[in-house]
């Protein structure tokens, strides 16, 4: 920004009323700019001395808008009062400023010339470049996890200068592709960064703890330029000039790059001797090895569709032929075969959803520095089975939830390097890794070698907060788990890197989402092991098909404890409320499916029906239906956008006759108010 | 929002010259949709019913391995209930529908039959009649003449909007239930 900070305190606020102006109850409209100008803004304050009337209401605008940024969502009615409140108490105060407020102490260096007087230029899309900003976006988010392994990974050994190497090598060929689209600021950090880079590669830098943090800065940052693009591209935000500060960016840059030049050659350069220096040198170059092609997500999933009607079509055929029998014996020969055949093709084709867990665990490098660093512990990161396969949804969204617990492991796991050396353990926590296919599920655990947990106390405070009655036995594993009870927290919720808390529950929330679960097991002063199991695909889940109501259902079997034959004298009533059954010895809620489904009573005498006890969370009921027809693998369906929502329903699978079978949610149905008996109407 | 305020008549101007539309019936009534909506038709595979929605929801199908809800216009438009004879033409025209701001699915149309496709100049398209102050069939956009015939021009994204409450009404919780259609 050129001009005097007032003068750009006072373009900011114009900018950020018209920005509020146009900021609709219900939409996002705006949000994103507004953010990035009160980012701007917050910044300019808080390296301005002459601006600290304003630092409070900066911060307080800012976090308003990052809060609702970060949830994703839209404008509130109060959201734009409050802004627009914020936007008049900015006003007032800027009466109030200092006419002749001197760039005192502007984010940059006064000392370096390089970063003087700088106007960062918006970024305009040019639409009619969407094809080759796609293609570089996707390599540059590429190009940007190998800066980040590669960095981490020479800090570790600075000996290997070929990372060095590979990173320099990166940011300029993230230059080159942000030059050929015209996208200047990202060039021109790209550059900064290249340029500071050389100076280490050439021995004229030292590597420091500021040069790290510099660069993964600078790494972060061209990250939001790329992800801010990428959303405008995909339409998940609203086209417009993309700003993002860089000053203290540059300002950081331009520090290092001075003290460089101050050096002078007489530097030891760094060792270029190293028994891995070699080209063959195995560090993260070796990822090049398999031939890798690009398919479109979409075709891939279509392919799994027909592949499905194929093995469906297939089945029905077969079923036709085996009734022939005698009369066709080398039909079903052949048949048999093809069905053999057509179960490989959908093998295949579902191995193409599976992807290592590498690049997840890769990414938690990063995680373990920062906040190692941050608490003042030392902490490493092991890994192993990271070529462990599974469904690439998972892999996704299984991301968040390893993160916040390897936070969770180091930020109230591993003790302080006095507390360990006191204990007799060595300064340096590990925090452990470890992927493994068992028994059909993915299972990921994350082990750390920190205090361990307190049974003891978990326990009363569980009690305190009445999530456990007082007299109820519970073992080892119940009690730890109860650190994942939403409202539970013996130590205040983990700040991750983004600096946002987030609560084990949530954690739990999102591994069960994926159908999958966490165990935990913990011996105090040794240490943690999280255990989560994962169903290897999310594609197919073995179902159990009932009857209700003349309709066929599915049940996921993990949700199911048992099936019972019904008595009339099973069913109780309590003090006139709700229906109960008893299962071995206690009772469980029931819920009548048919009725509750369809609104119709069952015309299935009692005595004919099946109770179906099924249990989410813990939480259990007796579903009443009329028969139970089997369990099945089935392949899983969205419901498509009209349904997703449904509260009943947690998807549709393609049944063996081609007929569609929904998926029940049973957590929902577990949920449901209890009934007393519907009244025939 | 403020588009329900504009009047009917204003957007039949939508329709640019010359527009192609496919045309189906309900008993005697003919409609038609704009054709760049429809992906195909197709003849009604067995449908799964899903619970607690609208009655015009005849629930899901399967095409060729993807899940598609349909809907019966019969019953969304109020016709009364019709006996299957021989002379059984029913179909379903699977349409793209915008179901939230750039969103689109795919959704199926259970129709009579399905006639043709004609294209309709903005001088055979008349604004609807207005029948007082009938908001409830906002999803037409218009009235079309073709061949002697009249048409009622549908917009597809309203016919298909469907009222979703958050807890769709529960037929089996006899403490309140209030079976309103």
């Amino acid at each position: 920004m050129t001009g005097s900070p007032s003068e750009s305190v006072k373009k900011l606020l114009e900018q950020f009323a018209t920005e509020i102006s146009g900021a609709q109850e219900g939409t996002d409209c705006g949000l994103l700019p507004s953010l990035d100008l009160l980012n701007v803004w917050k910044t300019l304050v808080d390296a301005t001395p002459g601006l600290l009337s304003m630092k409070e209401l900066a911060s307080r605008a800012y976090q308003r808008v990052a809060d609702r940024v970060e949830e994703g969502s839209f404008w509130t009615r109060d959201d734009i009062k409050e802004l627009e409140k914020i936007q008049n108490e900015w006003a007032e105060l800027m009466k109030n400023l200092p006419v002749d407020l001197a760039a005192s102490s502007v984010v940059t260096s006064p000392a370096s010339s390089a970063a003087d007087g700088e106007k960062v230029e918006p970024i305009y899309l040019n639409w009619n470049e969407a094809e080759h900003l796609r293609e570089y976006i996707t390599e540059s988010h590429e190009h940007l996890v190998q800066i980040e392994q590669n960095l981490l990974e020479w800090e570790q050994h600075p000996g290997k200068r070929d990372l060095l190497n590979a990173v320099f090598r990166s940011f300029h060929t993230f230059k080159g592709g942000a030059g050929f689209l015209n996208l200047k600021p990202v060039r021109e950090l790209a550059h900064r960064l290249e340029t500071l880079l050389d100076l280490v590669r050439n021995g004229r830098l030292n590597f420091s703890e500021e040069f790290m943090g510099c660069v993964l800065m600078g790494k972060d940052r061209l990250e939001a330029f790329v992800t801010e693009i990428e959303m405008q591209l995909n339409q998940v935000k609203p086209p417009s000039p993309i700003s993002i500060p860089c000053h203290d960016c540059f300002g950081r840059i331009a520090r290092l790059i001075d003290s460089a030049d101050e050096k002078s050659s007489s530097n030891t350069p760094v060792e270029t001797v190293s028994a891995d220096s070699s080209p063959s040198s195995k560090s993260r170059l070796d990822l090049k090895e398999k031939a890798i092609i690009k398919v479109d997500l979409t075709k891939m999933d279509d392919l799994l569709d027909q592949v499905g009607e194929l093995v469906v079509s297939q089945g029905l055929v077969m079923q036709d032929a085996r009734m022939l029998e005698d009369e066709a014996a080398v039909l079903n020969q052949n048949l048999t075969h093809l069905f053999r055949v057509t179960k490989e093709l959908q093998k295949t084709a579902l191995s193409m959803r599976m992807v290592p867990i590498r690049a997840t665990f890769q990414k938690m490098q990063r995680v373990v520095r920062d906040l190692s660093q941050k608490l003042n512990k030392k902490v490493r990161l092991e890994y192993e089975g990271e070529e462990t396969e599974l469904d690439r949804t998972i892999v996704e969204e299984v991301s968040d939830p390893l993160m916040h617990m390897v936070s969770n492991s180091i930020a109230h796991g591993i003790e302080s390097q006095e507390e360990r050396l006191k204990s007799g353990k060595p300064e340096e926590g590990y925090v452990r890794l470890k992927a493994s296919h068992r028994g059909g599920s993915m299972v990921v655990e994350i082990e750390d070698d920190g205090a361990g947990l307190d049974r003891d106390r978990i326990l009363s405070k569980a009690r305190e907060k009445g999530l456990v009655q007082a007299q109820r036995n519970l073992s080892d594993g119940e009690i730890f788990r109860l650190i994942l009870s939403p409202g539970f927290s013996t130590a205040e919720v983990v700040t991750d890197i983004a600096g946002r808390g987030v609560g084990m529950d949530v954690v739990k929330q999102n591994i069960e989402k994926l159908r999958g679960k966490i165990d935990i097991d913990s011996t105090r002063g040794v240490g943690t092991i999280f255990t989560i199991s994962l169903p290897l695909t999310l594609a197919i889940i073995e179902g159990l098909i009932v009857i209700s109501g003349k309709r066929r259902y599915i049940l996921p079997v993990t949700s199911v404890l048992e099936s019972l034959p019904l008595r009339e004298d099973q069913i109780r009533t309590l003090h006139g409320q709700g229906e109960m059954i008893e299962v071995r010895g206690r009772w469980v809620p029931v819920l009548r499916l048919g009725e509750y489904l369809e609104g119709a009573d069952s015309v299935v005498p009692l005595e004919r029906r099946v109770g179906v006890v099924v249990n989410a969370d813990g939480r259990e009921r007796c579903l009443l239906v009329d028969d139970l027809v089997g369990r099945q693998e089935v392949v899983i369906k969205g419901l498509g956008e009209m349904f997703k929502d449904h509260p009943l329903l947690a998807g549709a699978a393609i049944m063996g006759n081609g007929m569609i079978g929904l998926i029940l949610d049973v957590p929902n149905l577990v949920d449901v108010p209890i009934q007393t008996k519907v009244e025939a109407t | 929002m403020a588009d329900r305020e504009t009047s009917n008549s204003d957007r039949h101007f939508r329709t640019p010259a010359g527009e192609k539309y496919l045309i189906f019936g309900l008993d005697e009534e003919n409609y038609g949709v704009p054709v760049v909506r429809v992906k195909e038709i197709v003849r009604l595979p067995g449908v799964t019913p899903v619970p607690q929605m609208p009655e015009y929801v005849r629930g899901v199908i399967n095409l060729r391995g993807k899940v598609i809800p349909v809907v019966d216009l019969r019953i969304r438009f109020r016709f009364p209930m019709k006996q299957k004879d021989a002379s059984d033409r029913t179909c379903a025209v699977i349409s793209m529908v915008e179901i939230s701001p750039g969103v689109s699915t795919p959704v199926g149309m259970i129709v009579d039959r399905v006639e043709e496709v004609c294209a309709l100049s903005p001088e055979e398209i008349e604004p609807p009649v207005q029948w007082g102050e009938r908001l409830e069939w906002d999803y037409i956009t218009g009235m079309g003449r073709s061949q002697g015939r009249v048409l009622a021009l549908l917009d597809v994204d309203r016919v298909m909007a469907i009222q979703q409450a958050s807890h769709p009404h529960q037929p089996g919780n006899s403490m309140e239930s209030t079976h309103e259609r």
